[in-house]
């Protein structure tokens, strides 16, 4: 399928106020053609107002969006030739499989015989050939979601935008699919823009996440960016499984944690500041061990969790706070295993130390 | 153990049909009499007053005329009802909501008092007794039927589809046709049978509006009972209970085998 038709997509200091709150406040954005871009935030934040304002469905108080270099602020939804795909996947109950695909086709008048062949192509490109004359209703959850991709891209949209697709789908074909969305979209060379509240999906697809909160992108990057260097407290918070420890500045590279002392990968300006304690990067290590590029930490075990593919291990620090941190669950770990009311020493790798600093006006 | 309260349920049940049933079973009973009045039983079986019904062209007027004015209405007051329940699912607005219960204010008042109403304002500008006046007139009483009907539709109706289908390129009002309606469809029949049937029986407007050319067969039915009593309008009565239930029949095995598809 030829992929010429996709733009980039420039979003311009959206606003968007309801009687009695303001759902986006002075939102921008710039994403390239071909490019997957997730939008991350928890419920509330934005994200699909932000969504909608793109897709035509609803109209921003000030701002603009453009596709290309066209202004599209003010064009209705079926001017905009958009792919969308909904959580629920919307498709039509009371038409088939093929004609649930051909429903954009028919409103550009296309002809029959070009319309079978694309809605067959479609088909054939969402691994669902011969599927054209099913009832949606005999569909499963997986096949739903195809269709409804399908639909979406066989009119050679400028642009496909996804809200929350994958969330009525149980773990293992989530998991599915999100390879078969990456796929598609190297296919495709599709711009996508795709909303979640699910950090882990944002993070395996997109090329790069829009962290929204209360009404505003907090920071866009890439996925290992948003990582290792989040631009404020509420990001570190958010992504992946962090607690957040006030910490102080004791000189541009290291910060102290009550009594201890951690070194930092990068300068640290003075301020309200946090350390982000990702529990996957913390390990548990010998009393004795002292390496350069290591900060150490002592607490006291709670409990040891058993959560499946992991146990997580809830520490407590001497300055009170708990934190977590995870143990693979295979056998080999078990040797070492702590015990609740252990102390036991952990170790964290400098790089993996990101401090941030409070930013006043997230929550 | 548990049969006490089931008889209760049986016997309640039991009640209500019977109390539902009996008086439509009678006027039936009581069309095929022979005597000249409106006795129960009926001394004897005979199709005389079915004669005189479709014998009488005043009675055949009265009754084209009432489901020529029924037509008319339903297929007035469909659209707009539709139209309200449509803008009153989507509608966030306050307003839009405090407008919802006008709409339904033709059930809640006493029809005698809208009839009151509805003839002084028609005497003002000439409207008693004309086509015009009487299909306004149900199209008013029975818009209600059709928007609560067609609101329960929208309401468990996935408003996305119609936001897909406008990204997919046709534009709101062909989204609302291809789309929406199709599958609302059963809720918009089932509020212009109410509507129909509403306008077909309704008696106590027309009593002040109806007359003269556009007699309509309640009426018509209203002023034989007051001044003949005889069982010809048993008759239309039961003619009119055939139409009704056949219309509901149809409706309910269309809604089945929609569904089972």
């Amino acid at each position: 399928m030829p992929s010429t038709n996709f733009v980039s997509v420039r979003v311009q200091n959206l606003v968007k106020s309801y009687a009695s709150f303001r759902a986006l406040s002075d939102v921008s954005l710039n994403i390239r053609a071909g490019e997957f871009v997730s939008i991350l935030g928890p419920s509330g934040s934005g994200k699909t107002t932000l969504l909608q304002i793109i897709g035509g469905f609803v109209r921003p108080t000030s701002g603009h969006v453009f596709f290309g270099e066209n202004d599209v602020t003010l064009l209705p939804p079926q001017k905009r030739d958009i792919g969308v795909v909904f959580q629920n996947y919307a498709l039509f109950p009371h038409l088939t499989v093929a004609e649930n695909i051909a429903f954009p086709l028919r409103a550009r008048k296309v002809s029959m015989a070009d319309c079978q062949k694309r809605v067959e192509r479609a088909l054939e490109i969402v691994e669902l050939k011969g599927y054209g004359d099913r009832a949606i209703s005999k569909l499963s959850g997986g096949q739903k979601q195809r269709v409804a991709l399908a639909r979406a891209i066989v009119f050679e949209p400028r642009l496909i935008l996804m809200d929350e697709p994958l969330s009525a789908l149980d773990k293992n074909l989530r998991e599915t699919m999100q390879l078969e969305l990456r796929n598609l979209h190297a296919q495709l060379g599709a711009t996508i823009i795709y909303v979640t509240h699910d950090q882990r999906e944002a993070l395996t697809m997109s090329d790069r996440v829009a962290v929204m909160n209360a009404g505003r992108i907090v920071q866009i990057d890439t996925p290992r960016k948003l990582y290792t260097a989040p631009a404020d407290h509420f990001v570190a918070g958010f992504v992946g499984e962090s607690t957040l420890v006030p910490v102080k500045r004791s000189d541009p590279r290291h910060v102290s944690m009550g009594d201890i002392k951690l070194r930092t990968p990068r300068d640290v300006v003075d301020g309200e500041l946090f350390i982000a304690l990702q529990a996957d990067s913390i390990l548990l290590c010998d009393g004795s061990e002292t390496e350069s590029d290591s900060n150490y930490l002592e607490g006291k075990v709670r409990d040891v969790v058993f959560q499946g593919e992991s146990l997580k291990v809830p520490v407590i620090l001497p300055e009170g706070t708990e934190i977590g941190f995870r143990i693979p669950s295979h056998h080999y770990s078990n040797r070492t295993l702590p015990k609740p009311g252990e102390t036991v020493r952990l170790k964290l790798h400098v790089e993996d130390t990101v401090v941030v600093a409070r930013n006043p006006s997230a929550a | 153990m548990n049969s006490w309260p089931r008889l209760l349920l049986w016997i309640t049940t039991t009640i209500v049909l019977i109390f539902m049933v009996l008086p439509i079973v009678i006027v039936v009973i009581m069309s095929f009499s022979n005597s000249r009045f409106l006795t129960f039983p009926p001394p004897a079986v005979s199709l005389r007053w079915y004669e005189a019904y479709f014998g009488s062209p005043d009675w055949m007027d009265a009754t084209w005329n009432s489901f020529l004015l029924a037509v008319i209405a339903t297929v007035v007051t469909v659209p707009i009802g539709t139209a309200a329940a449509y803008a009153a699912n989507i509608s966030q607005s306050k307003m839009v909501r405090r407008l919802q219960l006008l709409l339904l204010t033709p059930v809640m008042v006493p029809v005698i008092i809208l009839a009151a109403g509805i003839y002084m304002v028609y005497a003002q500008v000439g409207l008693v007794a004309t086509k015009t006046g009487l299909v306004c007139a149900y199209a008013m009483m029975n818009l209600p039927y059709v928007f609560i009907s067609v609101l329960a539709g929208l309401r468990s109706f996935d408003m996305n589809q119609e936001d897909v289908a406008r990204s997919l390129g046709v534009n709101r009002f062909t989204a609302f046709m291809k789309v929406t309606l199709p599958q609302i469809r059963p809720s918009v029949i089932t509020g212009a049978l109410f509507a129909f049937i509403g306008a077909l029986d309704e008696t106590v407007v027309s009593l002040f509006i109806a007359g003269g050319e556009n007699q309509t067969l309640p009426r018509r039915m209203f002023m034989s009972l007051r001044n003949e009593i005889d069982p010809t309008i048993a008759s239309i009565s039961s003619v009119l209970i055939t139409i009704s239930f056949a219309l509901m029949i149809m409706s309910s095995l269309r809604g089945k085998r929609a569904h089972a598809v």
